[in-house]
């Protein structure tokens, strides 16, 4: 019996690793939306994010650089602070990288209203 | 690249745990048992060394997972910058120094109980890091970690037990002191069973009934083939357990039961190898 047990054991070890992402829950703006130029651009993950490693960049129309301030990296959430925004079609793109070491990459666009 | 990602985290794991179960087996059969004549551990050294080495390429492949670069590999800076700005790499350094004073504590002969102590928490240090960690209920980590950490621990003993059950069957130890020790291995086992299913459960719900999306099919594809392997080592078992150790003074029953310990170890060190592999592959998109 004892042994039997034994081997029955390995059953759970199938389930053991899987992936638990450090995926993108929500930003705000939310992707597609129009706005009114924002103060800050926010983006929930669902895991703690490794700061030295994942990030996020706002790019203008023409591909410039106008994530601003340095962007600001707390536990599941990534700030940026890129100041007043012209009206135009404005996209991030973001990567992230939880406790579990995987990496992910997206990018959204939303809409500056004149 | 995903091969030898998942070769390096199994050989790691693998490892770690017969160097934690035989060390483990060793302390229960020299208080239990002293009369017998436990073999030597010759490969003790050639494994520690080996997971020393699977530690630095695992990192360095993980360092380069995370800066989404492969050339990372092989940048000091970014290694440095891994090793010092993440908690896989804060681990690393830890990990890295219990696994340095576990070669030295196998080429000097420490105590089993040391031995037992440094492979432990070098294996059991890497589900801070796991999957069932960050996907723990309500981001509470800890929960995650432990159950990941018992797994591992329970894990060990018993792939580390058969390790040495099957040095005990090379050895050509005589049947009464063989069936003591594997009457041994299999009483203190039941205790590990026992916390493995509940981890192993915990670990499961977490993960998989956790996440969102649907199931992909390389994974579950994985999943089964480990499934496969689960219900041979199943048949194994009852047969050694039923058939095989009530008849162990017959003439050619203990080298029928080595064979089927080698049978049902390497079939658990095809599991860990599988299980690496699982953990770099996505169960749902």
């Amino acid at each position: 019996m004892n042994r039997m047990l034994l081997a029955v054991a390995l059953l759970p070890v199938l389930a053991l690793p899987a992936f638990a992402h450090a995926r993108l829950l929500k930003s705000v703006p939310a992707a597609g939306a129009k706005v009114t130029s924002p103060l800050h651009i926010s983006l929930r993950f669902s895991e703690a994010l490794e700061p030295a490693f994942s990030g996020a960049l706002l790019l203008d129309e023409d591909g410039r650089n106008v994530s601003g301030e340095p962007v600001k990296i707390n536990g599941p959430l990534i700030t940026l602070t890129p100041g007043p925004l012209p009206p135009g079609v404005y996209h991030v793109s973001w990567h992230s990288v939880g406790h579990d070491t995987n990496r992910l990459d997206g990018d959204f666009s939303f809409t500056v209203k004149p | 690249m995903i091969a030898l990602f998942a070769a390096a985290r199994w050989l790691y794991e693998a490892g770690l745990m017969a160097l934690f179960g035989d060390a483990g087996l060793r302390m229960l059969l020299r208080a239990r048992m002293p009369g017998l004549d436990v073999p030597r551990g010759g490969w003790r050294l050639i494994a520690a060394l080996m997971v020393l080495a699977a530690a630095m390429l695992w990192f360095s492949f993980v360092s380069a997972q995370m800066a989404g670069d492969p050339r990372a590999m092989t940048d000091p800076g970014l290694l440095w910058l891994a090793a010092r700005q993440s908690l896989f790499g804060q681990i690393f350094l830890v990990r890295l120094a219990l696994l340095v004073l576990l070669c030295a504590g196998v080429v000097f002969q420490w105590r089993e109980s040391g031995l037992a102590l440094l492979s432990g928490a070098a294996l059991v240090l890497i589900s801070a890091t796991s999957h069932a960690a960050a996907a723990s209920p309500a981001h509470f980590t800890a929960i995650g970690a432990t159950s990941d950490g018992l797994h591992l621990l329970t894990g060990g003993f018993w792939i580390g037990g058969l390790v040495l059950l099957a040095m005990l069957f090379a050895h050509r130890t005589e049947p009464v002191l063989l069936a003591g020790a594997t009457n041994l291995f299999a009483e203190w086992g039941m205790i590990a069973v026992m916390v493995l299913i509940l981890t192993g459960m915990l670990n499961a719900a977490t993960i998989l009934l956790g996440g969102a999306g649907r199931d992909t099919g390389l994974y579950l594809a994985v999943l089964g083939a480990k499934l496969a392997l689960v219900l041979a080592m199943v048949t194994l078992a009852l047969i050694n357990h039923f058939r095989l150790l009530p008849r162990l003074a017959k003439r050619g029953t203990a080298d029928r039961l080595f064979w089927h310990i080698r049978w049902e170890l390497g079939l658990g060190l095809v599991a860990v190898g599988l299980a690496a592999l699982l953990g770099l592959l996505p169960p749902t998109l």
